[in-house]
């Protein structure tokens, strides 16, 4: 029997969506039919999806920021390509520019030299609508410090993507389901954020990541906020995802250990690729 | 773009941090709102009240007093300083008159003194003697020449005048006017008529101090209407909320009716009837106005009508008696021929108490009195007991009162305001048997013989109009009269609310409307202020999350509409909560003076049914409307500036400053 289909989850999500029962036992049936078709894949069969193919490209990217008159070049003629499934770590001292390089490819930020295509897309041409769009389906951020909505139960801070993206409520609930049991929330589907652990936010900061669906993950310093045991969780969620999605991970970090565990590490120093 | 039940989960969210801060925006602006809606809750209620008691009072009639604006010189030449022309007019007159009167008397065979006839200049004592000669000359009123002039002066107005009663009714026609009743001075002799106290005649006023058990006021005045016999015939329609129902002393009843104040019957009969004067409590008024009817009612009083004629009989006969009780010892005096007695009885006859003179003298009174028949100028001396009986009261309104109190205020609003004198309803009057109406003594009728007044009996006199609505009254007043004759009116007519001061309600609405301009102009600052102080700092303080926000894949105007969202729910919270407080003062004034108000309404108004519970609450104003959409808009427009700043930033920079 699918997991969705045990009866305590089943009331929490009825909670979840309070006066509307209805939608939620869709959502719910859907979940079900859905676990048991190709869409999403057991856990317990890993479908790794890695080839040749590029999905970032970085080529001779610079970024220069000004900081009252003076200028600082946080990365200096970069270039540097993913593979489709690769878990890649982004590695180097503080201010080496990793994180610079990783909002470059998430499209937050823009280059002042040079050319970034993720997924077959130019992003510098990308308008600023265009690009949150870019953000919202191709990519998923997760963050150091989690940044959840302190008022929305776990369920809802993971479905907010989904709004951005006028994704139906049933399909939402139906992949807040599957992400909850991804990252084994969910039994905490109802509680706010300051009820979990830091471990525990961080993972649903990763499902909030993983709504709509993402062919990239960028992570920057995900375990920074972590012990190591719960560090440890993370980067198999990592990997785990990557395995059964075939999500390209990038991640921030200066934890060589953690370094140690993705496919490829990618040092920097001073802006430049070392 | 969000979807708007998306962006209200979110801006829900929102709207649980900061609480604090929320809190005491909320707070703050709701107070000044609160204080917008109870001002326009209680006006509006007030408003409604006074016009429902109006109309119900008025019997769904607005009554205009139109009043002809006459120019002060047909009313005769001031007696000071006549113009040389004038004086030339004058003696021209005065020798016409004198060579008529000599004709006259040839005519009718009777000797003719022309020394008998009053000179219409007479020198003037105070006169400067260096004046030029016509200004030492001073007019005579009393003279008969004097009052030919008036006339002619009146009648000669009345040709060309434009302010007649068929003229008012073809103007007033075109607003809507529905009637016109003249109101009509029973008697304007002051003390002709004496109100016989206890049965007895008081015969004070013929000494030389004056009544002395007058209730003359500190200005010297007599209040008292009855005392002073000054009685005005109005048509029942306007006086029929203070008519009170037949009973068993008014049945069959031959009396002329009258309404008297509430102030003037504690006056005439609180002893008698064991009723104290009007309580300042609102409660103990309306039962005192309960009693003070219920025992009134069909009480009735006895007058004593004595014409000019009769009048001067009695004033001669106590001056007499006066100067032979005083010349008593005195034996050089000369006793007059002719003493009389004074009345013994209330209202009797003068008895000769002794009679000692010649029968030339005799012939010659009998001779001066065929004079006076055969020119017209003899007065009968006549004496009538009249009963009159109370069939209403009506309380007085204060028409100057400029104190600011509830009770001052509601009976400035609703109190009667017909005048002076009391009043004999026309139509009840009209069903007197002929025996009673007195018809040779009582004027009822702007055309009756009695009538002297050439204006009047012209048809240019007071006239009371009658609309069906307000707006037409109030559009004819404004229109075609002036409100006063002291603002150099250009208008035919002075034109002013009668009955009731129903434009007293403009006047409050007009004064409320300017408090709310003022008041919502200054609120609408402040809380613009509040709000957007507010506001930029929720959003400076969510520019993390914004990032994070743009960062997951919000566009920009995902956040404007998020934050829209939130700034109206701020906006629907200082909304409800300025409402309920609003709601709760209003319903807090209806509760602490809503009976008292009532109370005084009723006392103010005179009626006791027919009429609701006075209100302070009503919400049936679009004024609640526009503000209650000026709170939701003052929220936006708050809101817009830093929600701009905000989302023109670059989310990077907002992530990099964590």
């Amino acid at each position: 029997m699918p997991r969705a289909a045990n009866s305590k989850q089943v009331e929490d999500f009825i909670k979840l969506f309070d006066g509307d029962s209805a939608s939620a036992i869709a959502a719910i049936k859907n979940a079900t039919k859905q676990d048991q078709s190709t869409v999403a894949p057991s856990l317990s069969v890993p479908t790794r999806v890695v080839n040749d193919e590029i999905v970032i490209s970085v080529d001779s990217v610079t970024r220069m920021y000004k900081v009252g008159k003076l200028k600082s070049k946080a990365l200096n003629a970069v270039s540097m390509t993913v593979r489709r499934g690769e878990f890649v770590a982004l590695t180097g001292a503080s201010g080496s520019g990793k994180s610079t390089l990783l909002q470059l490819i998430g499209g937050l930020d823009e280059p002042t030299q040079g050319l970034i295509a993720v997924d077959g897309v130019n992003i510098n041409q990308l308008s600023d609508t265009a690009r949150s769009e870019f953000r919202n389906k191709t990519i998923g951020f997760v963050f150091q410090f989690f940044y959840l909505q302190p008022f929305l139960k776990i369920a809802k801070n993971i479905e907010v993507p989904g709004m951005f993206a006028h994704t139906s409520k049933n399909d939402r609930i139906r992949r807040v389901h599957e992400l909850l049991q991804i990252v084994g929330l969910d039994e905490q589907a109802l509680y706010l954020p300051k009820q979990l652990s830091g471990g525990q936010i961080q993972r649903v900061a990763i499902a909030r990541a993983l709504l709509n669906n993402p062919k990239i993950l960028l992570a920057d310093e995900p375990t920074g906020n972590l012990d190591s045991a719960n560090s440890e969780i993370i980067i198999n969620l990592f990997k785990r995802i990557r395995d059964q999605f075939g999500t390209t991970v990038v991640i921030v970090t200066h934890n060589p250990e953690i370094a140690m565990q993705a496919d490829r590490e990618i040092h920097l120093q001073d802006g430049v690729i070392v | 773009m969000i979807g708007i039940a998306d962006s209200l989960i979110l801006a829900a969210a929102k709207l649980r941090s900061k609480r604090l801060l929320l809190l005491s925006t909320i707070v703050v602006s709701g107070l000044l709102f609160a204080v917008l809606f109870a001002v326009i809750i209680v006006s509006n209620g007030i408003t409604k009240s006074v016009n429902g008691y109006t109309y119900v009072a008025l019997n769904g009639k607005y009554f205009v007093k139109a009043t002809p604006v006459i120019p002060q010189d047909v009313y005769g030449p001031s007696r000071l300083n006549p113009s040389p022309d004038l004086v030339n007019a004058l003696t021209v007159l005065q020798t016409k008159y004198i060579a008529d009167q000599k004709a006259l008397a040839a005519q009718l065979k009777i000797p003719f003194d022309p020394a008998t006839i009053p000179q219409i200049l007479v020198p003037d004592p105070f006169s400067n003697k260096s004046s030029p000669e016509a200004s030492k000359l001073m007019i005579n009123f009393d003279s008969p020449v004097y009052q030919q002039y008036v006339q002619q002066l009146q009648q000669n107005y009345a040709k060309t005048a434009k302010n007649k009663l068929s003229d008012l009714k073809n103007t007033a026609s075109r607003y809507g006017a529905v009637s016109y009743n003249q109101n009509i001075q029973a008697d304007t002799s002051l003390l002709t008529m004496t109100y016989l106290k206890d049965g007895k005649e008081d015969l004070s006023w013929l000494s030389q101090t004056g009544p002395a058990n007058s209730d003359a006021s500190i200005y010297g005045y007599i209040t008292s209407s009855v005392r002073n016999s000054s009685y005005t015939f109005v048509d029942n329609a306007l006086v029929q909320r203070f008519i009170l129902p037949s009973n068993a002393k008014r049945k069959d009843s031959t009396a002329i009716p009258v309404v008297i104040t509430t102030k003037e019957a504690i006056g005439l009969f609180g002893t008698q009837l064991h009723i104290g004067p009007q309580p300042s409590n609102a409660m103990q008024q309306v039962t005192w106005l309960k009693t003070l009817q219920d025992k009134i009612n069909g009480i009735t009083y006895t007058t004593c009508y004595r014409n000019q004629a009769d009048s001067t009989a009695l004033t001669q006969a106590a001056q007499t008696l006066t100067d032979v009780e005083a010349n008593k010892n005195n034996k050089s005096y000369s006793m007059p021929s002719l003493i009389y007695s004074l009345p013994t009885t209330a209202c009797g006859d003068l008895t000769v108490r002794s009679d000692t003179r010649t029968q030339a003298e005799k012939d010659q009174v009998t001779q001066q009195d065929a004079i006076h028949k055969a020119l017209g100028t003899y007065q009968a001396p006549i004496h009538q007991l009249m009963q009159f009986q109370i069939v209403g009261v009506m309380p007085v309104a204060p028409q100057t009162d400029t104190t600011t109190t509830l009770p001052t205020f509601l009976s400035g609003l609703l109190g009667a305001q017909y005048g002076v004198g009391a009043i004999i309803p026309a139509q009840m009057y009209a069903t007197l048997p002929a025996s009673t109406q007195y018809k040779d003594i009582l004027q009822n009728d702007s055309t009756s013989i009695h009538n002297t007044d050439v204006l009047q009996k012209a048809g240019i006199s007071e006239t009371i109009v009658a609309f069906t609505s307000l707006d037409q009254a109030r559009t004819f007043m404004s229109t075609e009269g002036c409100s006063s004759v002291s603002d150099n009116c250009d208008k035919l007519y002075i034109l002013e609310p009668y009955g009731i001061n129903y434009l007293l309600l403009d006047t409050l609405e007009s004064v409320i409307a300017t408090i709310l301009r003022y008041a919502f102009a200054g609120v609408v600052g402040i809380a613009i202020i509040i709000v957007w102080f507010m506001m930029s700092r929720v959003i400076a303080d969510g520019r993390r999350e914004t990032a994070v926000f743009r960062a997951i894949g919000a566009k920009r105007r995902d956040i404007v509409s998020v934050y829209l969202v939130y700034s109206l729910g701020v906006a629907i919270r200082i909304l409800l909560f300025s409402g309920i407080i609003g709601v709760a003062v209003a319903f807090t004034v209806q509760y602490l003076f809503g009976s008292i108000a009532t109370n005084y309404a009723k006392a103010a108004y005179g009626v006791l049914s027919q009429v609701s519970d006075f209100g302070f609450v009503d919400f049936d104003s679009y004024l609640l409307w526009y503000l209650a959409a000026s709170i939701m808009i003052i929220g936006i427009i708050a809101s817009l500036p830093p929600l701009i700043r905000n989302v023109r930033r670059n989310p990077i920079d907002d992530m990099r400053e964590e």
